[in-house]
């Protein structure tokens, strides 16, 4: 009989695994509602399960298997296949750079299977300790909610883009087996399991964004698939870098016993070649692109993408070697291009109007936060990137769900179109004004998070530094979120939208991380002191679970909610006794439907469009310097790594 | 004891700020128009014209305005109670950057083009003044080691020995915070500014009057913020207050034609020049004594 933890963690492996099977070979509509409405259902079950196990016991729970050298095997296999397929794809559409990255994978891969088979060892399977747990609760309920929103997206998708060939099976399959690498990731406590569902979600995300099968598709899919490559490589080569060190007495590829491990000195190589592979992956500077072009890809894959997949697990890897950084140069360095990331990327989504591009941009820029608290690595900086992992995988996903389905119903993912959507969609732009507030807005999830930052960075080495860019980067960000804010207010005299009817899929998705994006806001302080700081306690010796930055400062959060809360109540029931007049026009007579008469007698709407600064924020003149900077900046980290210089 | 202080302080701000910001307004009025070889208007006008904004007819070009001024004039209000009350730097200046998006919000609803601009010119308004406002809760953490203002009032040495860039970066934005520079931006009091109100172009009567109070709420929260360079030494930290505002009256009168490309160039130049290298200068001096 399995211990319940381990039947949790594997339903958690197989469920969704045996649901990309039956997916892949059914292609019902009927039957694939019923197949991803089940598995989802059981998926969130366990995962609430093993949270509350996780949470339950005063220790991370460890789990040993017999079988650990047969599973190496085949994991091992499945890395190879994976090798084996991104080369074939990348001879087929005649891709050479990821040919050759996919090459010397391949031949990393196979070196370290003959040369070293014998230093592998796998002394422990599976790791769930309170980061783990929320980790698998963000995969197990947002990933699956939008794999069900997914069934309703798909069927407009192909509606509206009847050109593009229809492959649900595929992609619902390989949006499942996405799930089953992340929470392999999340839940393995060898870096070669690790790598192993690494190297999946590298080929799934190639999967996914080439799905429409057009060529800036095939082209983005394959930046996608070099870029993360490199990472894959980076892996590696970290894990080689480790088995050379031959410790006396520690498994150096368990997690657990790196974090414990005496002697940082010998680890800022392997960290540094971790750092490149989390880079990669949470797509920071200088290889952010591919995640840009990812959004050619159906809005349920950036989704899942940007929220609680794929550039997750690269923070996710950075935050648990954030020990590691936090003795280290290397973090330093890491920390400076994760900050730079934001500060550049909050700068690029001011002059962007296209909404997945203003999205996948402020991902971008979080990330980098994210990043740079793992850099940082001192309890109050890791507790701060746990927290922004957590909101801002809500409400991103809730985000880009919203843009989805009002791009099917206005026929334009464009911010500029999104004008008066409160009246035209009310339920979507409800929810879209609540992703937007819980990303920027003092008291929701991210604001609090960033300050969390501020407060971590002002007490690390250099961080004022940091602070800095911080400050700037957070004064972009109001910008370009408020503008788009704005827009959803503006001109509500327009009519509703003439198809307002969303899938229930749809519906059930967005409504349900709605809820969790304000509950998650509401609930921060019991997050914060039931998950992240027993974290933190189990992983640095001297901390003390204090939370002293944000308890102090419980009551006035909570006047803020309620300030916000009477707000919204008065909106709804307060009295609009009063006469609405026709906006201002310098003397123009604005008539009902919003039109006037110009001076050449032209009859049009009174529309006004947002700032953009293309002059000053514009992609053309950014993005340059910024990998200049960016790859300086690796360079710098490696030159620390080599050189071994501690804090 | 600390509780009741600090109750007492949120409270006075209440209730005494909105006069005290009223009376700076009808004599920075004064000071403008003699400057300018003009008698002005009586130093209580501005309470004059509340009373009779607060009468006129309700009136607005989209309903959901009169919630969002509400709720500016709340949260700057509770900014500044907090600051008063000795409370996070950090969260006041998260307030304020709260309440000007509901300020904005209410411009872009009215969907008018000239509010629209006015929102948009009042939003780089924000984020021009966001950094330094941050860069000052961070300097002032560094030198204190909190956010707190209790704590920072407890501090013997005054603050501006070790932040004078930051003081002056603050000082610049002033110009912004008070909506005397640049003339084009949002609310400025310049009749002759192009976008007649912006901001406020749409707004009228009690919503007008709400926004017109929340002025003075911020007036006296940024210049307590000044203030507070000079805790320890409240007598010179009154005089430096009140020389800033008069110089900033009299800059505003000597540059009445600064726009808003100028003001952010010149601001975060600013903001660069003296508070950032302020602030570096600290960490690294910081860094060297330990």
């Amino acid at each position: 009989m399995y211990p319940p933890e381990l039947v949790a963690i594997l339903i958690l492996l197989l469920v969704p695994l045996f649901a990309a099977i039956l997916l892949a070979v059914m292609n019902r509509n009927a039957i694939r509602n019923g197949v991803v409405g089940a598995a989802s259902a059981v998926i969130i079950a366990a995962s609430l399960y093993l949270a509350y196990l996780a949470w339950a016991s005063p220790a991370p729970i460890t789990i040993a298997l017999e079988h650990a050298k047969l599973i190496n095997v085949g994991l091992f296999i499945v890395e190879f296949v994976v090798a084996l397929a991104i080369i074939a794809l990348s001879l087929k559409y005649r891709r050479i750079l990821p040919l050759v990255l996919g090459a010397l994978q391949l031949a990393l891969l196979l070196v370290l299977e003959l040369v070293y088979a014998e230093s592998v060892v796998v002394s422990t399977a599976f790791v769930v300790n309170n980061l783990s747990a929320v980790m698998v609760l963000i995969i197990g309920i947002i990933g699956t909610l939008i794999c069900v929103y997914a069934l309703g997206y798909m069927k407009d998708y192909h509606h509206h883009h009847t050109e593009i060939a229809e492959r649900k099976p595929y992609f619902f399959a390989i949006l499942f087996a996405f799930l089953t690498a992340m929470f392999g990731i999340v839940l393995s406590d060898s870096l070669m399991w690790i790598l192993c569902f690494w190297e999946v979600t590298t080929l799934c995300s190639f999967l996914l964004i080439g799905y429409s099968k057009t060529p800036e598709a095939v082209t983005n899919s394959f930046r996608a698939v070099w870029m993360n490559l490199i990472g894959g490589i980076a892996f590696t080569l970290a894990i080689i870098s480790l088995l050379e060190i031959k410790p006396f007495g520690a498994n150096l590829l368990s997690i657990t016993d790196i974090i414990g491990y005496h002697e940082m000195a010998a680890l800022t190589v392997p960290a540094a070649l971790i750092a490149v592979a989390g880079l990669t992956k949470a797509a920071q500077m200088p290889f952010f692109t591919w995640l840009t072009g990812a959004m050619v890809a159906p809005t349920p894959v950036s989704a899942l993408l940007h929220s609680s997949t794929m550039v997750k697990a690269g923070v996710y890897l950075l935050v648990i070697f954030a020990p590691v950084f936090s003795q280290t140069a290397v973090g330093i360095a890491l920390a400076a291009i994760g900050v730079f990331t934001f500060f550049a990327t909050s700068a690029l989504a001011i002059s962007q109007s296209n909404s997945k591009k203003v999205l996948a941009y402020s991902t971008i820029a979080n990330l980098g936060l994210i990043t740079a608290c793992a850099g940082i690595g001192t309890p109050e900086a890791v507790m701060a990137a746990i927290l922004l992992i957590i909101f801002h995988a809500v409400a991103k996903a809730l985000l880009f769900m919203c843009v989805g389905a009002v791009e099917h119903r206005i026929d334009s993912r464009d911010i500029e179109d999104m004008d008066g959507l409160l009246v035209r969609l009310p339920l979507l732009a409800t929810m879209m004004v609540v992703g937007i507030c819980g990303m920027y807005l003092a008291p929701f999830g991210m604001l609090i998070s960033k300050w969390a930052a501020i407060v971590a960075f002002l007490e690390a080495p250099f961080g004022w530094a940091f602070v800095i860019l911080l400050a700037f980067g957070s004064a972009f960000t109001i910008f370009f979120w408020t503008k788009w804010l704005g827009k959803l207010f503006m001109r509500m005299n327009r009519p509703a939208a003439p198809d307002t009817l969303l899938h229930i899929s749809e519906k059930i998705a967005v409504t349900a991380t709605g809820i969790f994006t304000v509950l998650c806001c509401v609930g921060f302080a019991a997050i914060t002191v039931y998950f992240v700081e027993p974290y933190l306690a189990g992983i640095y010796a001297g901390f003390v679970e204090t939370g002293a930055m944000i308890s102090d400062n419980r009551l006035m959060i909570a006047i803020m909610f309620l300030i916000l809360a009477i707000l919204i109540l008065a909106a709804h029931f307060g009295s609009a006794a009063g006469k609405t007049l026709p906006p201002y026009l310098c003397g123009r007579g604005v008539d009902e439907a919003g039109k006037f008469r110009g001076s050449l007698g032209v009859y049009k709407e009174a529309k006004s469009a947002n700032y953009y600064m293309e002059e000053y924020c514009g992609e053309s003149g950014l993005i340059k310097p910024s990998w200049i900077i960016s790859i300086l900046l690796i360079i710098v980290m490696f030159a620390l790594a080599f050189l071994g210089v501690m804090i | 004891m600390n509780l009741i202080l600090a109750i007492t302080g949120a409270v006075l701000f209440l209730i005494l700020a909105p006069l005290l910001g009223g009376l700076i307004a009808g004599v920075d009025r004064v000071l403008t128009a003699r400057m300018q070889s003009r008698r002005g208007p009586p130093v209580l006008q501005p309470f004059y014209d509340i009373s009779k904004l607060w009468h006129k007819e309700r009136a607005f070009a989209n309903p959901v305005e009169m919630i969002f001024t509400t709720g500016y004039l709340v949260l700057i209000a509770f900014s500044g109670a907090l600051l008063f009350s000795g409370g996070d730097l950090l969260l006041v200046v998260f307030t304020l950057a709260l309440a000007h998006t509901f300020l904005i919000l209410a411009a872009y609803a009215a969907n008018a083009p000239y509010s629209t601009v006015g929102a948009e010119r009042e939003l780089i308004g924000v984020m021009v003044a966001e950094p330094i406002l941050i860069l000052l809760a961070a300097g002032f953490f560094m030198i204190t080691g909190s956010f707190f203002v209790s704590d920072i009032l407890k501090e013997t040495v005054p603050a501006i020995i070790y932040l004078p860039g930051v003081f002056l970066a603050l000082f610049a934005v002033l110009t912004l915070k008070l909506r005397k520079s640049p003339f084009d931006i949002a609310t400025s009091h310049h009749a002759h500014q192009e976008l007649v109100k912006g901001v406020t172009a749409s707004l009228s009567g009690r919503t007008l009057a709400k926004v017109e109070i929340a002025h003075w709420y911020e007036t006296i929260l940024i210049l307590a913020l000044m203030f507070l360079f000079f805790a320890g030494n409240p007598v010179l930290g009154i005089i430096v207050v009140v020389i800033c505002y008069f110089l900033e009256i009299l800059m505003d009168n000597l540059f009445p034609r600064v726009t808003w490309k100028m003001t952010v160039k010149s601001l975060w130049i600013a903001t660069i020049l003296l508070g950032v290298i302020n602030i570096a200068v600290i960490g690294v001096v910081g860094g060297v004594i330990g």
